[in-house]
C-alpha cells in the first residue's frame, strides 16, 4: 500500500514510498553487528550480575563506599531487569534497553508496596531478594543462544541507526574527524553552560523566568548542541554515538540547569516526596490519613528502601539530578516509538531532540508520576514495536472487524517469546496500577486503542490494567475516595470545565507572566499542529489510524479529570512521545538534503526549538526554585516545632516538606484556604510558626497578583505587634514563632 | 450478600477477572503454535470452550463493576 512518508533509507528526500516493513529498515545487520550486539548483551548481563551482588554486600556490611548511591541506583535500574529482558529474546537492542530499565523498575515498585502492605519492611532482605532472581535470570540468559535476528528481519537493522554508507562518507579521514569534532563541540556545549550557571542570578528571575535572566552562555551552548546534532541529522550514516551524545548533553543542558545554577533541586513537591519517604523509612508503613498519596505508597517506598541501602540520612540525594535522568532514559523508548512512527532512523533520532526540546511541562521531577511515566513508555514503545514489525500486520484477509484481528508475531519472534512479553507487559502494568493514579487510565486507553484497532496480540492488556485499576481504586484507596469521591466523579464527562481549569483559569496573576502562559499555550498548539500535520501525511499508511486513536487516548484523560488543573499537563506529557515523531515528519525536509543551507536552517529551528522550551519549562522558576535560604529555614523550623503545632505559609513554596511530614499542621495563608486574607487569617488561626519568602512572594506575586513582597510586610506587621519573633532570617526567608506559644 | 459484595467476595471476582482474563491471552498465544494432525474436531471444540470462556469473563466484568459500584455506594454513605 502507498504511503506518504519519509523513506527508510534515511538518505533520501522526503516523498511517497512503500510502507511496512517499519521500524529500523534498512541494511540488514551483517554477522559482525550480530556478534557485536551479543557482546554487549553479554557485557550488560555481567554488569548487572555484578552490581547484584555488590549491593546487598556493601548495604549488609555498610561500607562507607564512594559511589554507594550511584550503585543504588544503577540497581534498581537493571536488576532483575536486564537478565530478564534478555530472557525475552527481543531483535531491537532499543526495546530491551528500554524494558530492562522499566521491569526493573516495575518490580522494585511491586516489591516495595508489598513489602509495605504486607508489614514485611526489611530493605537489605528485599534487595538480597530481587539480586538472587536477578543471579537466578542472568545465569539462564548466559547459558541460552543470544538472540540471532532473522537477515533481512527490520529489527536486525533496528539499532544501527541508518548504516548506509556513501563513499564520500566513509573515507576514513572524514570518519575519523567527524566524531572527535563532535565531542568536543559537546564538552565546549557543556563548558559554556557551566559558565552559564555560575553567571545567572535566578534571584533576578521574575514573571519572564529562566529565559529573563539567563546568561549568553547558556543560549550558546543550546546553538552548539543544535549544531551537532543537525550536521549529524543530514549525514547519509548516522553516527547513533554522537546522536546519542548530543541528545544526552541536551538533556543536561536544559533539564539540570536550574538546580545546579542554585546548588538545590527545584519544585516543593519533589522535596514533600523526601519527607513522604522519610516517614515511610521511620514508621515502616505509608502515611494513610495524612496525604492522598499514601494509597499509591510504592514510589515512595522505594525511595526509603534505597536511602537505607545507600546509607544516606533521607532522599535529598535523588533530587537536583532527577529531571535529567528521567529523560535520558526515556530515549530508548523514544528511539522505539519514533522508529515505529517515523518508519526512519533520522527521522527518530529527530523526534528524540523534538521532544527533549519540548518537554517544558516540568513533570519530570523526583515523583511518582515521572517513573510511572517511564513505565508507560516502556509499554508502549513494545506495543508499537509489536504492531508495525508484524508481517502485514493489522491487514487480515477477508476484513475481519478491526477488533477481531490477531497479528502475527514480529518476525524472527516465536508465540513463546510473544508471551513472555505479555508477561513482561502484566508486571509492568502491575507496578504502573500500584504506583500513581493518573497513568493507569491513559494505559488502559491506550492499550484499548491498540486492541480496537486490531494492532495488538495482547488484546485484552486493557482489560487486565482496567480491572487492577478498579480493584486497587476500590479496596486499596478506600479512604481516599471516601472523602473525594464526589469531586473525582464530578470531573467525569466535564470536558469544558476541566480545559477551562487547565487553560484559562490558569492564565492569572502578572501581566507579563500571563504573557509568558500564553507563550506555553501557543508554542504547545503549533507543537500539536505540527504533529497534526504529520499524521496527516502518513495518512493512508494503514497504522495511521492505530496512531490517531493513542493520541486522543493521550487526551482522553481531559475529559475525565480536571486533576486540580493539571490535567492539560498531563495530557500533554501523554501525548508527546507521539507528538515529536509526527512533528519530525512533518518538518522531515529539513533533515533530507545534505547542503549547508538546511544544516543552518536545521540548527536554528533545534536551537530556537530548545530556547523556547528553556522559556516555557523555566516560566515559574521564581517560585518553583528552592534556595539555600528555603533550606536553611525549613531546617530551623523541623528544629524548634513540637508535634501537632500549626505552620502557616502564604503559599506553598520551599523545602518544608522534606522533614517532620505529618508532625505538624500547614496552614496557606489564601482566601482559598482560609476564608479569609491572610492578616485575619493569622489572627484567627493563631498559627505556632509563620514562613515567608522571597519563593513565596513570587508565587503570589505572580500567579495570585499580590502586591511585591506581601509576605515580608505581613512579617514586618507581625513581629512589630509583638504577636510572633523572629526565629530565622536571612536575605530569602524568614520563619516566625508566635509569642504567646504554650503560654 | 451485599457485605459480601463489597468485601471478600468483590475481591474475589476481580481476582478471578483477573485470572481468566490472563488465561485467555495465554490461550491465544498457545492457538498459534502449529496444530496437531487431525484436529477439526479439537479446533472446534476449541473455539466454542473460548466463546464460553469469553462469556464467563464478560460476567465476572460486569459483576465486578456492581460490585465496586456497591462498594463505592455503601462505604460513602456508610451503610
Amino acid at each position: 500500500m502507498p504511503a506518504t512518508g519519509t523513506a527508510a533509507g534515511d538518505g533520501a528526500p522526503t516523498g511517497t514510498v512503500t510502507a511496512p516493513p517499519a521500524p529500523g529498515t534498512g541494511a540488514a545487520g551483517g554477522p559482525a553487528t550480530r556478534s557485536r550486539d551479543a557482546r554487549w548483551e553479554r557485557a550488560a548481563l555481567l554488569a548487572a550480575a555484578a552490581v547484584a551482588v555488590a549491593l546487598p554486600l556493601v548495604a549488609a556490611l555498610d561500607l562507607a563506599l564512594p559511589g554507594r548511591t550511584v550503585l543504588v541506583v544503577l540497581f534498581v535500574l537493571t536488576v532483575p531487569g536486564v537478565p530478564l529482558a534478555s530472557l525475552l529474546r527481543l531483535p531491537s537492542a532499543l526495546l530491551a534497553t528500554a524494558l530492562s530499565v522499566a521491569l526493573s523498575i516495575a518490580v522494585a515498585l511491586l516489591v516495595a508496596t508489598v513489602a509495605l502492605a504486607a508489614g514485611w519492611w526489611s530493605p537489605l532482605g528485599w534487595a538480597t531478594a530481587v539480586a538472587a532472581v536477578g543471579l537466578a535470570a542472568t545465569v539462564l540468559a548466559l547459558t541460552r543462544a543470544p538472540a540471532r535476528p532473522a537477515p533481512g528481519h527490520p529489527a536486525a537493522a533496528d539499532d544501527a541507526a541508518g548504516r548506509e554508507d556513501d563513499a564520500e562518507d566513509a573515507t576514513p579521514a572524514r570518519w575519523f574527524w567527524r566524531r572527535p569534532v563532535a565531542l568536543v563541540a559537546l564538552v565546549a556545549a557543556v563548558g559554556l553552560w557551566w559558565l552559564a550557571t555560575r553567571q545567572t542570578d535566578l534571584d533576578d528571575a521574575g514573571a519572564t523566568g529562566v529565559i529573563g535572566v539567563v546568561h549568553w552562555g547558556y543560549l550558546a551552548a543550546v546553538v552548539l548542541v543544535a549544531a551537532v546534532a543537525a550536521v549529524h541529522l543530514v549525514r547519509p550514516r548516522l553516527d547513533p554515538l554522537v546522536l546519542l551524545a548530543a541528545a544526552v548533553v541536551l538533556a543536561w543542558v536544559i533539564f539540570a540547569f536550574v538546580n545546579v545554577t542554585d546548588g538545590r533541586a527545584s519544585v516543593p513537591t519533589g522535596w514533600l516526596h523526601v519527607g513522604l519517604a522519610d516517614f515511610i523509612r521511620e514508621n515502616e508503613r505509608s502515611f494513610v490519613g495524612l496525604d492522598a498519596r499514601a494509597h499509591w505508597p510504592g514510589f515512595f517506598a522505594v525511595a526509603a528502601q534505597l536511602t537505607v541501602l545507600a546509607g544516606l540520612p533521607d532522599a535529598t540525594a535523588f533530587l537536583a539530578l532527577a529531571p535529567f535522568a528521567y529523560n535520558v532514559l526515556a530515549i530508548p523508548a523514544l528511539l522505539v516509538i519514533a522508529r515505529c512512527v517515523t518508519r526512519s532512523a533520522r527521522l527518530a533520532w529527530f523526534a528524540v531532540f523534538l521532544y527533549l526540546g519540548a518537554n517544558w511541562v516540568q513533570q519530570d521531577y523526583f515523583a511518582p508520576q515521572a517513573t510511572s511515566f517511564l513505565l508507560y513508555l516502556a509499554v508502549l514503545a513494545t506495543l508499537l514495536w509489536e504492531a508495525t514489525t508484524a508481517p502485514a500486520a493489522g491487514t487480515g484477509t477477508g476484513r475481519p472487524r478491526a477488533w477481531r484481528r490477531h497479528p502475527a508475531v514480529p518476525a524472527g519472534t516465536t508465540s513463546g517469546q510473544s508471551l513472555g512479553r505479555l508477561a513482561a507487559l502484566l508486571v509492568v502494568t502491575a507496578a504502573i496500577v500500584v504506583g500513581h493514579q493518573l497513568t493507569p487510565i491513559t494505559l488502559v486507553l491506550a492499550a484499548l486503542a491498540f486492541a480496537l484497532a486490531g494492532w495488538t496480540r495482547h488484546r485484552r492488556l486493557w482489560l487486565f490494567a482496567g480491572l487492577l485499576f478498579v480493584g486497587w481504586f476500590s479496596y486499596a484507596a478506600t479512604e481516599y475516595w471516601i472523602g473525594n469521591l464526589p469531586s473525582v466523579i464530578g470531573d467525569v464527562g466535564e470536558l469544558l470545565g476541566n480545559l477551562d481549569s487547565a487553560v484559562s483559569a490558569r492564565v492569572t496573576g502578572d501581566e507579563n507572566y500571563q504573557l509568558m502562559q500564553n507563550l506555553r499555550l501557543v508554542w504547545s498548539a503549533l507543537y500539536g499542529l505540527l504533529a497534526l500535520l504529520g499524521l496527516w501525511r502518513i495518512r493512508r499508511r494503514p497504522d495511521a489510524w492505530l496512531i490517531l486513536l493513542l493520541l486522543l487516548a493521550s487526551g482522553g484523560l481531559v475529559a475525565m479529570q480536571s486533576y486540580g488543573g493539571e490535567v492539560m499537563l498531563r495530557a500533554f506529557l501523554f501525548a508527546a512521545p507521539l507528538l515529536a515523531p509526527l512533528a519530525a515528519l512533518a518538518l522531515s525536509a529539513l533533515t533530507a538534503r545534505r547542503a549547508v543551507v538546511p544544516v543552518v536552517a536545521l540548527t536554528v529551528g533545534l536551537a530556537v526549538w530548545g530556547v523556547l522550551g528553556t522559556a516555557a519549562r523555566g516560566v515559574n522558576v521564581s517560585f518553583e526554585r528552592v534556595t539555600d535560604d528555603d533550606v536553611a529555614a525549613a531546617r530551623v523550623l523541623w528544629a524548634e516545632l513540637d508535634r501537632g503545632d500549626t505552620v502557616a505559609f502564604l503559599a506553598s513554596a520551599g523545602a518544608y516538606g522534606a522533614d517532620r511530614f505529618g508532625d505538624y499542621e500547614p496552614l496557606v495563608l489564601d482566601q482559598d484556604f482560609c476564608d479569609l486574607p491572610a492578616r485575619e487569617c493569622v489572627t484567627v488561626e493563631q498559627p505556632d510558626f509563620v514562613v515567608v519568602s522571597r519563593t513565596q512572594d513570587a508565587q503570589r506575586e505572580l500567579a495570585a497578583g499580590d502586591p511585591p513582597g506581601a509576605g515580608s510586610a505581613l512579617a514586618d506587621e507581625l513581629v512589630a505587634t509583638g504577636e510572633y519573633r523572629v526565629l530565622y532570617e536571612s536575605a530569602g526567608s524568614r520563619v516566625l514563632e508566635r509569642t504567646t506559644q504554650g503560654g | 450478600v451485599v457485605d459480601a459484595l463489597t468485601g471478600w467476595l468483590g475481591l474475589v471476582l476481580i481476582g478471578a477477572a483477573l485470572a481468566l482474563t490472563v488465561a485467555l491471552e495465554v490461550r491465544d498465544e498457545r492457538a498459534d503454535r502449529p496444530a496437531r494432525s487431525g484436529a477439526v474436531v479439537t479446533a472446534r471444540q476449541s473455539r466454542r470452550a473460548t466463546r464460553v470462556l469469553h462469556l464467563v469473563l464478560a460476567a465476572l466484568v460486569l459483576a465486578v463493576l456492581a460490585a465496586t459500584v456497591v462498594r463505592l455506594v455503601a462505604l460513602t454513605t456508610g451503610g
